[in-house]
């Protein structure tokens, strides 16, 4: 590099402004500049200081000061850019010694301090000085050398690079506090992978919208199932970014790593996979899963290994195999339920070409083609992905290892079997199998023969007191897989490896190193090479039990019936036996609880002994039951699946004699008697009331009267507490909203509140028993003894309720022996709902008008819904009270009769009217007068009844002003037409207006004003003595009073119900 | 080896169930639930020979059934290692018909919660089939 280059190189670099100063007034500058380089000299120590400081103060100061810096910056850079040029190339020494030089040249030249022609002419000389040396140099060295330095610089920088790279230590690589952070997000287990994915595509997608995703980085770790990492500033950036995604769980908190641990969740666990041939491995996924394997060779790039395993053909294919045998072949394979797949046997040719036909299978040399792959000597041989194979904790058992050893013609070939795995398994399954105390026996060396207890174990050193007379207390150390536990008849064993490994049973003879046991679970014996653990083997797997019912997935639910080391062998409900890991199972299912019939018709329960009734005839003992369909059967004496089976359970029958069935001992006495629960109709409270009626609310057409949404008109959907879901009119919208916002809207458009008003819903709605018969129960608060507003007595409670204590005049059918008709009557209790129609009562009430249907209209007992939830064993006692006023009276009182037949308690003795009919007088009643009583002739002539007005409210006399005030009539003026308002003048004892004390009221607002007082004159409402006058002698309670009428000085006993004040008035009201 | 054991069992009555006839269901289901079964403490319960105490019903809040803790005497059944029994082959492995009488000694026992099993010789004098 030249130095007119260079400088040329430099000028470039320098601004228009100074380039042209440089070119043309240089001199003049040169001068100019000496002067500013003073003045900035001094600046240059104060800046440099501030540099140091601060840099914000710089923009506080003026712009004077921004010039001087700018122009700063365009010197320096200038030169150190230069010398950064020249750095990275880093050439020889000798010309990094020109760089000092040259710079040095250059500071000089800036600080000025030589004169300015001085200054040139020491500069040029150098320069030239420079230049001449470096061409001698270049003439002294050869070409080789040149060639050779070029290649030595370039290699340089390259080495550098990377240099540079690895010198950063790994310390200062580690995240700091300054870093993004980690944070750790909860995601569903096995979407991690795809979470990530979904991220980064999110990621991408956003990068140029407005909102771009703020993350750095996420990633996941297989190890970490559940969670997924994200790189990012802030816990708001990660939950933007996760937000939407489907399978995060942002709820379940967004976690920051500590930096501590950030690095080491991006650790990378080498993992030195060695696969030779001859080693052993295990096929993690498809029909060979955990079938052990053998590699034969590895590809170069170890991604493929051949494998030679024994394979599992389907000999019994299920379609008629024939022509595309394979194609059948691969959809079976397609479905890959692996509890289907066939046995491992070795490759038979005549086998397979007998059930896939001749040209199915191909030979080539000593090779066997089938199905695309490929046998040989009975094995197959196929090629994995090592991603397929399980490659550590192998361990195969010397029984795999053996039938690969023997091949399949069961000739022994010793050849590429490495033992050593075995051997080293046993040896250490022997060491772990004993314990100090357990009971063993030397079986090889000096003292084969010798056994007695374990002492102690160091290692594989077993120190073992010897039992027998020439021992005597001596201890010997035996190597640890010389000695193997000792068994004898009667033991009970679990087997620990082999064919029958996990399998428990009964020791039955020991000869020589062989065990016959008889296993537990099978009842067959097997003989035992191995080495076994005495003890109590468990047949549970995690949770789970042997003859469990276990829930496999949706559908499938199955019982357990052997347990294997780690997984269980479960039979499905189909029939079809499953190998499921704990894991695999999504409950343990309670079938106690569950029912199911057999065959004919009884109750089929857990631990019956039944038979199959077609079929194979099978016994077994009731495991389980499932869905009332299907039943796990149990019988040890079938070897198949451990003797369970299943099958429907309606194809059972009890194996119990017949007439034992129904008998006491079967049935389950902490249940409902069944001899109770059946018949009674009236019984409904028992079983029905399970799921409960629908709420008598839906359906109803209602308005919002709160809310935003007042004013709109829908229909109850579903109730849900004090909430109700109402489907809007407009907008065809459901909206979930307070009961309280919400009046019932009656066709005609009125409003009234939502819970009482179910009365006057009209027409009964739904269905079923009895929905016409007017429920008195049901009315609650309507039932006149509940809806007299605390002065009538509860007849339920209330001792003195006619029911009760007239009890000796009245035949009360609950009394004798405590039994509740309901008990005994189903037989011979006719049934109201069932003749409801029949009731003459029923058909009359549409003439009688009903005494409770007017009422303000929201008493008809017409518009009952059926009794839900009523106990009709216990309500039904007060109605008998209602029956005796009702046959003999004419007129209000003979609308009691419906009320009473339909009641279930007057269906429950019919005799009953007869035999009140003439127990009237005596008896008391809720009583209710009818509406516009007061034009009966017995009081329209009376003066001075006292009376209260009720029922404006809505109906509108005077917008109800007047309700609740009290008066006395002073006359009635019946217009004897619907038309014309019958109307009563009435006095008023606190008029509204004190100037109009005196006004005309319809006579149906005014109710009698009940006596309440000794020595009140009333008058008689009903009764034998309607309408006469009688004085109040005694008030028994606040249910019963006796007076005395006025003229005939009859003693009644009778409640205030009945009786209406009476003032003795003069013209204008005014009492005398 | 059998024994006669005073055992307790707990029987749980429904409401509908009390009345005259209380006793009778209480005894009939304490016949069905006990006879016949085996519990690995005392061995199978061959038959109840008398209740001792039928117990007083305690009626169990919220649900209203009556508990009922019931004594009774009854023959219990429970085999040991090294006795000798007599039974009927149920089941056949070897050369012994299903059926006939064997006397056996027990050499081993298993005993579970609910079942009872056990192994035995017929290889020694006097033991085998017997007629």
């Amino acid at each position: 590099m030249s130095d007119v280059e260079d400088e040329a190189f430099m000028d470039n670099e320098e601004a228009g402004e100074e380039h042209e100063e440089l070119e043309e007034e240089r001199p003049k500058k040169k001068h100019s500049r000496r002067h500013e380089d003073e003045d900035e000299e001094e600046d240059d120590e104060e800046e440099d200081d501030e540099e140091d400081e601060d840099e914000d103060e710089d923009e506080d100061e003026g712009e004077q000061r921004g010039k001087k810096r700018a122009k700063h910056r365009h010197k320096r850079p200038a030169v150190n850019r230069f010398l950064d040029v020249e750095a990275e190339v880093d050439e020889d020494e000798d010309e990094e010694e020109d760089e000092d030089e040259y710079a040095r040249d250059e500071f000089i030249a800036d600080t000025g301090l030589e004169g300015e022609d001085d200054y040139d002419m020491v500069r040029r000389a150098a320069d030239h000085a420079r230049y001449d040396r470096r061409v001698r140099e270049m003439d002294d060295r050869d070409l080789e050398q040149v060639a050779e330095d070029i290649s030595q610089r370039y290699r340089r920088t390259a080495v550098r690079y990377t240099g540079d790279m690895s010198d950063v230590p790994q310390r200062l690589l580690m995240p700091s506090v300054h870093d993004a952070n980690l944070w750790q997000v909860r995601v569903r287990p096995g979407k991690e992978r795809d979470i990530v994915f979904s991220l980064m595509r999110k990621a991408i997608d956003l990068e140029f919208s407005n909102r771009p995703l703020n993350i750095l980085s996420a990633f996941q770790r297989d190890s970490l199932p559940g969670m997924i990492y994200v790189e990012a500033r802030s816990a708001k950036q990660v939950s933007e970014a996760i937000n939407g995604l489907v399978g995060v769980f942002p709820s379940r908190g967004i976690n920051l790593v500590p930096i501590e641990e950030m690095a080491s969740l991006l650790q990378i666990k080498q993992q030195e996979l060695t696969v030779t041939p001859g080693s052993w491995v295990r096929i993690k996924r498809g029909k060979y899963q955990g079938d052990l394997a053998q590699v034969m060779d590895v590809t170069e790039n170890g991604e493929e290994v051949g494998l030679k395993f024994i394979p599992r053909i389907d000999l019994n294919p299920k379609d008629d195999v024939g022509l595309d045998g394979r194609k059948r072949k691969k959809a079976g394979a397609g479905l890959s339920s692996f509890n289907m797949r066939p046995p491992q046997r070795f490759f038979n040719y005549e086998e397979v070409v007998k059930v896939y036909g001749r040209k199915s299978v191909s030979k080539r040399n000593q090779v066997y083609v089938f199905q695309n792959d490929t046998y040989k000597d009975g094995f197959i041989e196929k090629d994995f992905r090592l991603t397929a194979l399980q490659l550590d904790d192998v361990n195969p058992t010397l029984d795999e290892i053996t039938r690969f050893t023997r091949g399949q013609d069961g000739t022994e070939n010793e050849t590429n079997v490495d033992l050593s795995i075995i051997a080293e398994a046993s040896r250490k399954a022997a060491i772990s199998v004993l314990q100090p105390g357990d009971h063993v026996e030397v079986f090889e060396g000096e003292q084969s023969g010798v056994h007695g207890t374990v002492h102690s174990i160091e290692g594989d050193v077993v120190t073992m007191e010897p039992v027998g007379v020439e021992f005597d207390g001596q201890r010997i150390q035996i190597p640890a897989r010389s000695v193997r536990k000792r068994f004898k008849p009667g033991d009970h064993v679990k087997v620990m490896t082999g064919k029958n490994a996990d399998e428990t049973g009964l020791v039955v003879s020991v000869i020589d190193n062989v065990v016959t046991f008889l296993s537990d679970m099978t009842m067959q014996e097997a003989n035992l090479r191995e080495a076994a653990e005495v003890g109590t083997g468990t047949n549970i797997v995690g949770n789970y039990e042997l003859h469990d019912l276990v829930q496999i997935d949706q559908q499938t639910v199955g019982v357990i019936f052997k347990t294997e080391r780690d997984s269980f062998r479960v039979l499905d409900q189909n029939g079809q036996v499953r190998l499921v890991q704990p894991h695999q199972i999504t409950m343990r299912r309670d079938s106690n609880r569950a029912i199911a019939t057999d065959s004919e018709g009884h109750e089929l329960r857990i631990g019956d002994n039944v038979k199959e009734v077609d079929g194979e005839g099978r016994k077994g003992r009731v495991l389980h039951t499932h869905q009332s369909f299907f039943a796990f059967l149990h019988n040890r004496d079938y070897a198949e699946n451990g003797g369970v089976f299943v099958t429907r359970a309606r194809s059972l029958a009890s194996l119990a004699p017949k007439g034992n069935i129904m008998k006491l001992g079967n049935t389950d006495l902490s249940k409902m008697n069944p001899a109770l629960s059946g018949g009674a109709g009236g019984m409904v409270g028992s079983g029905n009331i399970g799921r409960g009626p629908r709420d008598r609310l839906i359906g109803v057409s209602v308005m919002v009267i709160k809310g935003p949404s007042k004013g709109y008109v829908g229909t109850i959907k579903d109730t849900n507490g004090p909430h109700a879901r109402v489907e809007l009119l407009t907008g065809n919208k459901v909206i979930t909203i307070d009961k309280e916002k919400l009046r019932r809207r009656n066709p005609d458009g009125s409003l009234e509140p939502l819970e009482k008003s179910f009365t006057s819903m009209g027409p009964p709605r739904s269905g079923g028993f009895g929905s016409q018969t007017p429920n008195p129960y049901s009315q609650g608060g309507r039932t006149p003894g509940w809806g007299q507003t605390g002065r009538t007595p509860n007849p339920y409670n209330d001792s003195r309720t006619p029911a009760w204590t007239a009890s000796s005049r009245t035949p009360n059918p609950y009394a004798d022996h405590g039994k509740t008709p309901a008990w005994d009557a189903t037989a011979r209790t006719p049934n109201p709902y069932n003749q409801g129609g029949k009731t003459p009562a029923w058909n009359t009430s549409a003439r009688t008008p009903n005494p409770y249907a007017n009422g303000g209209g929201s008493s008809t007992w017409g518009g009952a819904t059926p009794g839900r939830g009523v106990n009709w064993d216990a309500a039904p006692t007060p109605f008998a009270a209602f029956t005796p006023g009702a046959a003999p009276t004419p007129a209000p009182f003979s609308m009691q009769t419906p009320f009473e037949y339909q009641t279930p308690a007057g269906g429950a003795y019919p005799q009953t009217p007869g035999v009140m009919a003439g127990a009237y007088g005596s008896q008391e009643s809720q009583y209710e007068a009818p509406s516009k009583w007061l034009l009966e002739p017995e009081f329209s002539q009376k003066r001075g009844l006292v009376v209260e007005v009720r029922g404006t409210f809505g109906g509108g006399w005077h917008g109800g002003d007047f309700e609740g005030k009290q008066g006395v009539v002073l006359s009635v003026f019946d217009t004897h037409n619907e038309s014309f308002e019958s109307v009563a003048r009435v006095r008023f004892f606190n008029p509204v207006d004190p100037l109009q004390p005196i006004l005309p009221v319809p006579v149906q607002f005014l109710w009698p004003v009940h006596p309440e007082h000794r020595e009140e004159t009333v008058v008689i409402l009903d009764g034998a003595q309607k309408g006469v006058e009688a004085r109040v002698e005694a008030v028994e309670s606040n249910n019963s009073m006796v007076v005395t009428t006025m003229d005939t000085f009859h003693v009644i006993d009778t409640s205030p119900d009945r009786l209406i004040r009476i003032h003795d008035i003069d013209e204008v009201g005014n009492r005398r | 080896m059998f024994f006669i054991k005073e055992l307790s069992h707990t029987i749980l009555l429904h409401p509908s169930y009390f009345g005259p006839r209380m006793l009778n269901f209480l005894e009939s289901k304490l016949y069905s639930d006990v006879e016949g079964t085996c519990s690995g403490e005392f061995g199978y319960i061959i038959a109840v020979v008398s209740i001792l105490d039928i117990g007083k019903g305690m009626v169990l809040p919220g649900s209203g059934q009556a508990e009922f803790v019931t004594r009774y005497r009854a023959i219990v059944f429970k085999p040991f290692k090294g006795q000798v029994v007599d039974g009927v082959v149920n089941n056949v492995t070897k050369i012994i018909e299903k059926n006939t009488r064997v006397r056996l000694k027990i050499v081993g026992t298993r005993v579970d919660a609910t079942e009872i099993f056990a192994i035995g010789t017929i290889k020694e004098d006097h033991l085998g089939v017997i007629d």
